[in-house]
């Protein structure tokens, strides 16, 4: 394919990734990874090194309004990325020695792991938590503004959490993604975190984790201008758009029929690993 | 909430926000240059690894600014890499800004905690 086409087709099916992301609350590049390898026949490194430099811009677009709103916890932040960006360095040298077929089979299971996680989001709920003596020596709790007020909450079972998020690093790493659904589990889930605190302060923490293991991409030749610029741009266009498109659009419905479009793309990459053709 | 960590948040967004910009406008002036210079069939079917003049930052510096460079294309791509570059630092920002804040509220923990993700980010960048 000529140069333009590649450019434009590249730039097309990344927006629609980022639509897709943004509307399930995925995030653009967990689509865009197995897009670009199945559609495209693009190697996988090629893709991953894309798609993790389009999660760190999208990640870093949605936490700069996130942080400037309160929302995110940058104390929270700041602790679990230690268990982050050690998780994401071990995750990106263990890519270099792994097959690509073991790393699609992975995706897949991963990208299968999320459309299942996506049909269960529930709205937003109180704090849950009972605070640990850790989290308190660390002050993890905080207040977060909504309409019906300041609202406190507190952070239990923090060491299990940083423990989840060394996993969450570790599998951003090994695939380029953000991680993002494990982040909000450990968060939401296993802490006890409000869920619109775990979700802001997620796509806080996305881009350093992300960054931990792009340097190590970098320096590897995964990261070409040729396919990570029309990448980013598209799934940053198509993340923004679909943030606009969000509050007008049923949303549960989409996310169910998406999460159908994401599972049947998460069995043709594991099918496509199977068979030795990525 | 105490009003340093309003201003530290002030600072983190407008970093995070302002390195987003500075990538997408770099991408979009290095990609319609590269677009351009009529540039050959992009091969990436097959992984040829690090010897790519992209992977490294100085190398990029010199295909983006230099005199003399080697064509429209090179250029194109080295200021679209560099954008992602600046991207890629921002996050490294973000957490240096935050050691600053954290030190004027004289929390030890938490200037101990984010110095710990800023040596495991230096480190990867160091590590080979």
């Amino acid at each position: 394919m000529p140069a333009p086409e590649f450019t434009l087709t590249v730039f097309l099916i990344s927006i629609s990734a980022g639509l897709v992301g943004a509307l399930t609350g995925l995030g653009g590049g967990i689509v865009v990874t197995p897009a670009l390898t199945l559609l495209l026949g693009v190697d996988l490194r090629y893709a991953i090194g894309a798609s993790l430099v389009s999660v760190i811009a999208t990640s870093s677009g949605a936490a700069a309004a996130y942080v400037r709103d309160g929302l995110s916890n940058i104390r929270i932040a700041m602790f679990l990325e230690i268990a982050t960006t050690v998780g994401a360095i071990c995750g990106a040298l263990l890519a270099g020695q792994t097959p690509t077929q073991a790393l699609a089979l992975l995706f897949g299971a991963v990208l299968l792991h999320s459309a299942w996680q996506v049909t269960r989001i529930q709205g937003d709920h109180a704090s849950t938590a009972a605070p640990d003596s850790f989290s308190a020596r660390l002050r993890l709790g905080g207040v977060y503004h909504a309409k019906e007020g300041e609202i406190p909450y507190e952070v239990g079972r923090a060491k299990l959490g940083f423990g989840m998020m060394y996993v969450a690093g570790a599998l951003s790493g090994l695939l380029g993604i953000g991680s993002g659904a494990l982040k909000v589990i450990a968060m939401d889930r296993i802490m006890g975190i409000p869920f619109k605190v775990s979700t802001a302060t997620s796509s806080f923490m996305i881009g350093v984790t992300g960054v931990a293991s792009a340097a190590i991409y970098l320096k590897r030749g995964y990261i070409q201008p040729v396919i990570a610029l029309p990448v980013m741009l598209g799934v940053l266009s198509g993340s923004l758009l679909g943030a606009r498109l969000l509050p007008r659009l049923p949303v549960m419905t989409l996310r169910r029929i998406f999460a159908v479009v994401v599972a049947v793309i998460a069995l043709e990459m594991i099918r496509s690993a199977l068979s030795g053709r990525i | 909430m105490a009003p340093s960590d309003l201003k530290l948040q002030q600072i983190i967004s407008a970093t995070l926000r302002g390195g987003v910009i500075v990538a997408a406008s770099a991408g979009l002036i290095g990609g319609l240059l590269y677009l351009f210079s009529r540039p050959p069939v992009p091969m990436f079917a097959t992984f040829t690894g690090s010897g790519t003049p992209y992977a490294s930052p100085s190398e990029v510096l010199r295909l983006a600014f230099a005199a003399h460079g080697e064509g429209l294309e090179a250029r194109g791509l080295a200021i679209a890499q560099l954008g992602i570059l600046s991207l890629l630092l921002t996050p490294i920002l973000r957490v240096a800004f935050s050691i600053v804040g954290f030190a004027m509220e004289r929390d030890r923990t938490y200037v101990l905690i984010t110095a710990a993700v800023l040596v495991a980010l230096t480190g990867s960048i160091l590590l080979h």
